[in-house]
C-alpha cells in the first residue's frame, strides 16, 4: 500500500490513540479507526513518508480529505447536534410512595405535599410550549417522582397532547416511567389506548430489587413483575387492536447490592418477558449521595460487574435468547458509525437544552432531567425559564449555553486525545455535582472511568467475531 | 507518602506538553510543577494510595513523547475537522426524523409487524432444529449467506 | 510542594506555569472546600490556606493544573468548539437547516 503523493509532504491527523501492550487503536471523529502495530504507528511518526493507503481512506492524511464522504460520517454519530429538543420530560410530581435509596430526584420522603403537583393548567402549558419548539418528533416522558401519584392530571395531560397531535403534523409519542404501584387495570387500559409506552424499575431478583428500592410492606418487586407481565401479554396479543401497544420496558440502577448478581439480574429480566436492560451506575447524587456507603460502588467494581453481565447476555444470544443491554447497544451504534445512539448523555455536546428539556412540577424548564433533579436538592443553576417565557428565550438560555461548551470533547484536555472520544460524551450537571464544576476533572470523573471501561470491554469483544455479529444484530433492532 | 521528582527541560518540549502530560497523572498522584532552573521544570509528585511509582513515571515520560506528536499537527487537525464539519451541516436533511408516512392503515401495520416477528420467530426455531442437516445452507437466509 | 503544605499551609504558583485564571478557576471551585489567602509576588502567586486537610490542598494544586491544560487547549481548538456550539444552539432553534 504506497503513499499515492510521494513528492507532497502529508501531515499525519494523529491526535487520538490508545497504546495497548504492541498495538496503537487510532481514531478520529469522522469514522476512522485504525489498529495498527506499535512499530508501525512510530515508524509513521518519525517518517510520514510511505503511508499506507488506508490511513488516506480514513481521514488520517491532511491531504486528499474526502471532505463530503467524512462529513457524512461525522453527522451519522453527532445528527442530535442538528436537532431541536425531541425529549420533553414532564415532571408530574416531586411526591413519591417509594423510597429508593439511591433517587436522584429528591423524591423520598415527599408523598403527601401535594403542592408538589404539577397542575393541569401548568400540564397543558408544557405541552403547549413543546409544541412551539421547532422539533417535528415530539417524545413526553412523564417523570416523578411517581407519576401516577398526580393520576388525574396525568390523564388529562397525555388526552391533551393527543389532541394537540391531530391538530399539528408533528410525530409524537408518549411514555411514562413509574414503580407500577398504583397501578390498576383501568389506568393500565387508558395508557395502552392512548399509545403509551411504559417503563419501570426492576433492579435484579427480589432480594437484590428490595435492598435498593424500599416500598411499604416491601411490595415493589411483586408489583413491578406483576404489571410487566401484564403489559407483555398485552403486547403479545394486540393483533387486531386499533391502537399500538409497545413492550414493556425496564431500567436498573447498579449498586453495591447489584456486585455478585449479575446472571441472576440477567435472568430476572429474561424471566420477565423483557428484551433490553440498561445498566446505569448509581450516581452519587441527590439521596444517593446521602447513603452512599451503603450502595455506592466504584468503576472498577461496576466494570466488573458490567463485563459479567455482558458476557452472559451473549451467551444467552447465542442460545437464541433475544436480550440486549443498552449502553451497549448504543456505544456499538457509535463504534460502527451508524448512528449516534440516541442518548443525549454520551454525545458532543451532550442534548441539554436541545435534544432534550425538563418541565418540573412547577412550570420551570430545566436543561435536562439531571438538571431538574439537581433543582429539588436546592440548585437552580440549570434553570433555563419557565412555561410562560418565549421558546427562543428559553431554548437561548446561558446554562444552554454553557452545558453546550461544556460538554464539547474538543475543549477537554483528556477526551480530545482520547481514541474513544467518537464514541463518547460528558454531563456537565453530574460533573458540577461530583466535581463542582460544569467541565468537571476527567481525569477524577466517574463517569468517564465508567465509559472507559465499557468502552474498552467492547473492543476486546469485537475481536471475536461471532461477537461483532451479534452486537452488529443489536444496532439493527 | 511516596513521593518522586522529574526535571524537564523546555528545550525537549513545550509547557503545554509538560502540563499535559503531568496531568494526566492527576488520578494516581498529586502533581504540582515549578522551575527548578531557567528552562527546566520541576514536576514533583506525590503519590496517592494504591498506585505505582514506576508506572506513573513511564506513563507521564510516555505522554511527553505522545503530546511532541500531536502538537506537530493539531492546529492543521482543527482547520480539517471545521471544513469537514461544514460540509456536514451544509447536507443536512432534516426529513431523517421523521417517519415516511407509510400507505398502509394502523391496524394493517400492526398485522404486518405481528406477521414479520411471527415468521422470524418460525425460522429462528427452525433453523435451530436443522442446523446439523443444513450443510448446503438452504435455511440460511439471502442476508445471513452474505453477511448484511 | 509537599514539605511546604505540611509545615506553612501554603504553596506559590508561578505564572509561567500556572496561569491567573488557571488558579482563578480553580480557586472559586474550591471555596467551600478550603479557605485561603493569595497574594502575587515574583511573577506568581502565593497561596496561604488555613487549616485544612493536605489532600484538600493537594486536590487544589491539580485542580490548578486541569484548568491550565483546558485553557491551553482552547487556544488552539476554541474555534472548532465554538463552531460546533453555535452550530448546536442554531439547530436548537430550528434554523440553519439544509444551508
Amino acid at each position: 500500500m504506497e503513499n499515492k503523493q510521494q513528492n507532497k509532504k502529508q501531515t499525519l491527523l494523529f491526535q487520538q490513540w490508545k497504546k495497548n501492550k504492541d498495538h496503537v487503536l487510532l481514531t478520529n471523529d469522522f469514522g476512522g479507526r485504525i489498529e495498527l502495530s506499535g512499530k508501525l504507528f512510530n515508524e509513521l511518526c518519525d517518517n510520514p513518508d510511505n503511508i499506507p493507503q488506508q490511513f488516506f481512506d480514513n481521514g488520517f492524511v491532511s491531504e486528499m480529505l474526502d471532505f463530503g464522504k467524512l462529513g457524512l460520517s461525522w453527522l451519522n454519530t453527532h445528527c442530535n447536534v442538528c436537532l431541536s429538543p425531541t425529549l420533553h420530560i414532564l415532571v408530574m410530581t416531586a411526591r413519591c410512595n417509594m423510597q429508593c435509596l439511591y433517587c436522584q430526584a429528591g423524591a423520598p420522603g415527599r408523598k403527601k405535599d401535594m403542592s408538589l403537583d404539577m397542575s393541569l393548567e401548568t400540564a397543558k402549558k408544557c405541552v403547549d410550549f413543546a409544541f412551539k419548539t421547532p422539533s417535528p418528533v415530539l417524545n413526553f416522558e412523564f417523570q416523578g417522582g411517581e407519576p401516577l401519584l398526580n393520576w388525574n392530571v396525568l390523564s388529562e395531560t397525555v388526552k391533551y397532547i393527543r389532541q394537540k397531535e391531530s391538530e399539528s403534523d408533528k410525530d409524537v409519542s408518549i411514555s411514562l416511567i413509574s414503580n407500577f404501584i398504583l397501578m390498576d387495570e383501568e389506568k393500565a387500559n387508558f395508557l395502552l389506548q392512548n399509545e403509551v409506552s411504559i417503563c419501570s424499575s426492576l433492579d435484579g431478583p427480589e432480594n437484590v430489587h428490595k435492598k435498593n428500592r424500599h416500598s411499604e410492606n416491601d411490595i415493589s418487586y411483586n408489583i413491578v413483575c406483576k404489571w410487566l407481565k401484564y403489559f407483555n401479554q398485552k403486547y403479545d396479543s394486540q393483533l387486531g387492536k386499533a391502537y399500538k401497544i409497545f413492550r414493556p420496558g425496564a431500567i436498573i440502577t447498579v449498586t453495591k447490592n447489584s456486585i455478585g448478581h449479575a446472571k441472576e439480574i440477567i435472568d430476572e429480566y429474561v424471566s420477565a418477558g423483557l428484551e433490553s436492560l440498561y445498566m446505569r451506575p448509581v450516581s452519587q447524587i441527590g439521596y444517593a449521595a446521602v447513603n452512599w456507603n451503603s450502595i455506592g460502588i466504584s468503576p472498577a467494581e461496576y466494570i466488573s460487574l458490567y463485563k459479567e453481565a455482558i458476557n452472559y447476555v451473549l451467551t444467552l444470544n447465542k442460545k437464541g435468547v433475544s436480550i440486549i443491554e443498552k449502553a451497549c447497544q448504543i456505544f456499538c451504534e457509535k463504534i460502527f458509525n451508524v448512528g449516534s445512539g440516541g442518548n443525549y448523555d454520551l454525545d458532543s455536546p451532550c442534548g441539554a437544552g436541545t435534544g432534550q428539556i425538563a418541565y418540573n412540577y412547577d412550570g420551570n424548564i430545566y436543561t435536562c432531567d439531571e438538571a431538574r433533579m439537581l433543582a429539588m436538592e436546592g440548585d437552580d443553576l440549570f434553570r433555563i425559564g419557565n412555561v410562560n417565557d418565549p421558546v427562543e428565550k428559553v431554548l437561548t438560555a446561558d446554562a444552554v449555553r454553557a452545558c453546550k461548551y461544556a460538554s464539547e470533547l474538543n475543549s477537554q484536555p483528556l477526551c480530545s486525545r482520547c481514541a474513544y472520544k467518537p464514541y463518547c460524551g460528558i454531563c456537565p450537571v453530574f460533573n458540577y455535582a461530583t466535581q463542582g464544576s460544569l467541565f468537571g476533572n476527567m481525569a477524577t470523573n466517574f463517569r468517564c472511568a465508567v465509559n472507559k471501561g465499557q468502552i474498552d470491554f467492547i473492543f476486546e469483544l469485537i475481536k471475536d467475531k461471532e461477537n461483532e455479529e451479534i452486537l452488529k444484530k443489536w444496532i439493527q433492532r | 507518602m511516596k513521593q518522586f521528582d522529574i526535571v524537564v527541560s523546555l528545550e525537549n518540549y513545550s509547557i503545554n506538553a509538560i502540563r499535559y502530560a503531568a496531568y494526566t497523572q492527576t488520578n494516581y498522584a498529586w502533581v504540582y510543577l515549578s522551575f527548578a532552573e531557567k528552562a527546566l521544570v520541576n514536576v514533583h509528585f506525590v503519590m496517592k494510595a494504591g498506585h505505582d511509582i514506576e508506572t506513573v513515571k513511564s506513563a507521564f515520560l510516555q505522554e511527553l513523547e505522545d503530546e511532541k506528536i500531536r502538537e506537530k499537527s493539531r492546529a492543521v487537525n482543527v482547520a480539517a475537522s471545521i471544513e469537514i464539519i461544514k460540509n456536514a451541516f451544509k447536507n443536512i436533511n432534516v426529513s431523517f426524523l421523521k417517519e415516511e408516512k407509510s400507505v398502509l392503515t394502523k391496524k394493517q401495520e400492526l398485522e404486518l409487524d405481528k406477521l414479520i416477528e411471527e415468521v422470524e420467530k418460525e425460522l429462528q426455531s427452525e433453523m435451530e432444529l436443522n442446523k446439523s442437516d443444513d450443510i448446503k445452507h438452504i435455511t440460511k437466509t439471502w442476508e445471513e449467506t452474505n453477511g448484511k | 510542594m509537599d514539605s511546604e503544605i505540611e509545615k506553612n499551609k501554603k504553596i506559590f504558583f508561578s505564572f509561567d506555569i500556572y496561569s491567573e485564571e488557571a488558579l482563578n478557576l480553580a480557586a472559586y471551585i474550591f471555596e467551600d472546600r478550603i479557605k485561603f489567602s493569595s497574594s502575587k509576588k515574583d511573577n506568581g502567586a502565593e497561596f496561604v490556606f488555613d487549616n485544612y486537610s493536605e489532600n484538600d490542598i493537594r486536590d487544589f494544586v491539580n485542580e490548578a493544573l486541569n484548568q491550565q491544560c483546558r485553557i491551553d487547549l482552547a487556544t488552539v481548538t476554541g474555534p472548532l468548539t465554538r463552531f460546533i456550539v453555535t452550530k448546536a444552539l442554531i439547530s436548537g432553534m430550528g434554523e440553519g437547516k439544509n444551508e
